[in-house]
């Protein structure tokens, strides 16, 4: 998995691509780092591009957002399509995280 | 993707369907080959230039091998304990798959993977080299693990764990 992120104000924009897996974990621990030290307060993570998705990567959202949430950073999930809106769907993560289309 | 493949009917085409019960792969990886986490895709490519998979059909078979060999990759043949939800407990975690990884005895640990396909569904049987896992005990302690099976149990027809043989089994109807 790979990421870019852009900064505009107060909105801090992750552009994710590759797979999200469990074992991307580092890479995510890096982009956790990132918006903690950006400080937004907003979090934008843009997964349009992400083609699959395990249930690490959900984990990791669910990190993300508690972690980010406890720093007064809203997390927002944009544009998932294919095999990962398939799986946000199944685990019910409509009702768990703030996703736009 | 690195793998010893043990046995395969290579000169199978889905022409010959009428002439067979099954097709039959078989793949085996180590622990340190799963750690690049491109084994489920790369296994569901095989199987779709075999038959034909939909999307919802690649997303089942996917998912399923996704999870299982991860699995058995963390918490079978590592030995991974369970993960907090925690920021400090995704470095403790990473730090700890480091260790384990460099340990021959456990990176050198073997994946089996076999997949039958038959004309109305998939068979599914991944198994690990580890202690054998309680699959109660995976879901409700195991934000990373545990999610993952339940997901598994979801999109799949018949989830069965074989903890004496560090088997799990899975199978999917075709539509």
């Amino acid at each position: 998995m790979d990421y870019t992120s852009i900064h505009q104000g107060h909105s801090l924009t992750i552009v994710l691509t590759g797979d999200m897996l469990a074992l991307s974990h580092e890479t995510f621990r890096q982009i956790m780092n990132e918006v903690i030290a950006v400080q937004p307060t907003e979090c934008i993570l843009d997964i349009a591009n992400v083609s699959f998705m395990d249930s690490g990567g959900l984990g990791m959202l669910l990190l993300a957002r508690d972690t980010f949430a406890a720093k007064g950073i809203a997390l927002i999930i944009r544009r998932p399509t294919g095999a990962v809106k398939r799986l946000l769907n199944l685990a019910k993560f409509d009702q768990l995280l703030k996703i736009e289309e | 993707m690195a793998r010893r493949v043990v046995s395969r009917n290579q000169a199978v085409s889905p022409e010959t369907w009428p002439h067979i019960e099954a097709i039959r792969l078989s793949w085996v990886f180590t622990t340190k080959e799963a750690h690049n986490g491109s084994i489920a895709a790369e296994m569901t490519t095989q199987i779709g230039k075999l038959i034909i998979l939909d999307a919802e059909m690649q997303f089942r078979v996917r998912f399923s091998l996704q999870e299982a060999v991860i699995n058995a990759f963390f918490h079978g043949n590592l030995g991974l304990p369970s993960l907090p939800g925690s920021v400090e407990g995704l470095d403790a975690f990473g730090q700890e798959l480091k260790i384990r990884l460099s340990k021959p005895e456990l990176a050198q640990k073997n994946i089996y993977v076999t997949t039958e396909i038959f004309r109305d569904r998939i068979e599914l049987a991944i198994r690990d080299e580890g202690e054998g896992f309680k699959h109660g005990e995976a879901i409700i302690h195991n934000p990373f693990f545990g999610r993952g099976l339940r997901l598994v149990e979801q999109c799949a027809d018949a989830v069965a764990y074989d903890q004496e043989k560090c088997t799990l089994h899975i199978t999917l109807k075709r539509a």
